[in-house]
């Protein structure tokens, strides 16, 4: 595959902190020419932008072990169950039980150490704004409206796990065009009436 | 062997643990992630904190401004400025609003700060219940626990010493409902600044091995009683002998012939502007007098 590990990693880390820091705000990843074959050249990307040595990671989605076996073979990092994971990849695909097992069984950190907590970067249908959700928390200056394809039953099952703040999931969402938001668990999520 | 610097100096897997290191910073408002802090060419306590998250996270698009005690030009300053350039080559400038990388150490400039900028800040001590419990193992389940009677207690033995809160620079904020948290010993003149502020805040401890944030748009509220409330320096009746401004923090100079005190902008670059815009305002002047 042909990228730039220094700058590319550097550049995805950027778009990821931003949208970390204005939750709902939509930023478009780049390509990657010679995508890896199982997973979206989105995913991979962050793979190679989190992932090392130090910590764990866990795949659910179709094909599976070929990811988990190609991200650690690239990055060194371990493949550990999902309790234990630091970074839980979804792949597209996933039915919503699943996802919600995934958010059940993640961890949340401690008290002590609420950092320790898992990460899942979620691959959805489509990232939008139309209204559906509306955030508000810090980094948002009043509230952004967007909109999750698909995510109707696990934006409930993440209240649940993150009711305990600092205690909490963080969310990397990428949709189909590789359009990327994030929801750390700060951002409180409120279902819009539809008219 | 001649050895070929890497980009940014840090190696690949510096930048990436403290890059996952901000990022929980940043979900966690005024929470302290511990990181493993790096080696740095320069001595601990002279910004190696601040220094580690502007290499982990410039690019080489950034344009990078860094300033000590508001000014751009001290050694401090300097000296991160060139190790940085020569290392990734990035543009640096001295105008506020150009940067969109900021390191500093003490200050956060006066010229309001934008959604596209970080402001990183050098930190030497982040805990700010340290100075009444010297255990992190105790300061943390402090944080756990929610339990900020410590700097409550250290405010009110201030107000019973000296009739104020006699904190100069640092003085404890409350970040998100949530944590007691640092911010770095900026003067209380700061603080306000970092509420709803329009841009990233990341602090950075090299020794203490901290890293935490303040994301744009979160409450942040310096601590004080409703009868003691919180009051910034006062600069009434004050103004700098530069550009004649009365609302800036300003430096006390003597005069040593006189003794007298007279005053000058901290922030210089902001001090610089205003001399230029008054400087052009004079030419119109002239121009229009003629």
């Amino acid at each position: 595959m042909l990228m730039d590990r220094v700058h590319d990693t550097q550049e995805v880390f950027r778009m990821t902190l931003d949208c970390m820091v204005k939750p709902g705000v939509i930023q478009e990843m780049m390509y990657i020419s010679e995508p890896p074959v199982y997973c979206s050249s989105a995913m991979f990307l962050q793979a190679i932008t989190l992932l090392d040595g130090e910590v764990s990671f866990h795949v659910i989605g179709q094909n599976s072990t070929q990811v988990e076996n190609y991200f650690s073979s690239i990055t060194f990092s371990k493949v550990a169950p999902i309790e234990e994971a630091n970074y839980i990849f979804i792949l597209q695909g996933v039915d919503s039980q699943m996802i919600q097992a995934a958010i059940q069984q993640a961890n949340i950190g401690t008290l002590e150490n609420p950092q320790q907590s898992a990460t899942i970067l979620l691959e959805v249908e489509q990232l939008s704004n139309n209204e559906q959700l509306k955030f508000t928390g810090p980094g948002i200056q009043e509230m952004h409206i967007v909109q999750i394809a698909g995510s109707d039953q696990w934006i409930a099952k993440r209240a649940e796990r993150n009711r305990e703040y600092p205690l909490g999931i963080d969310f990397i969402l990428i949709d189909e065009k590789a359009r990327l938001m994030c929801i750390p668990r700060t951002t409180r999520i409120e279902k819009l009436e539809v008219l | 062997m001649k050895l070929q610097t890497h980009f940014a100096l840090l190696d690949e897997g510096s930048k990436q643990e403290i890059r996952r290191t901000i990022l929980k910073a940043v979900a966690i408002p005024g929470y302290q992630v511990p990181f493993a802090s790096r080696e740095m060419p320069i001595a601990r306590g002279w910004g190696t904190g601040g220094l580690q998250i502007t290499l982990s996270i410039i690019g080489k698009k950034d344009i990078l401004k860094v300033i000590d005690q508001g000014s751009d030009e001290s050694v401090n300053a300097v000296n991160i400025k060139k190790l940085v350039t020569k290392t990734t080559a990035v543009e640096t400038t001295d105008e506020t609003k150009e940067a969109t990388l900021i390191q500093s150490r003490h200050r956060i400039p006066e010229v309001p700060l934008k959604s596209n900028q970080i402001l990183v800040l050098q930190v030497p001590i982040p805990e700010p219940l340290r100075q009444i419990e010297a255990s992190e193992l105790k300061t943390k389940a402090l944080h756990a626990e929610q339990e900020y009677s410590g700097a409550w207690l250290m405010l009110f033995e201030q107000i019973m010493k000296y009739g104020k809160t006699a904190t100069d620079a640092d003085h404890p904020v409350l970040v998100h409902n949530r944590y007691v948290m640092a911010p770095s010993p900026i003067p209380k003149y700061d603080n306000d600044k970092i509420h709803q502020s329009e841009a990233l805040l990341l602090f950075g401890a090299g020794r203490e091995k901290k890293i935490y944030a303040v994301p744009p748009f979160t409450n942040v509220t310096s601590l004080a009683f409703e009868d003691y409330p919180f009051e910034v320096e006062s600069f009434e009746g004050k103004a700098c002998h530069l550009c004649k401004t009365t609302k800036a923090f300003m430096d006390e100079l003597v005069d040593e012939l006189t003794n007298e005190p007279y005053y000058a902008c901290n922030d210089t670059s902001a001090c610089l502007s205003r001399l230029n815009q008054n400087e052009a305002r004079m030419e119109v002047d002239v121009h229009v007098a003629k």
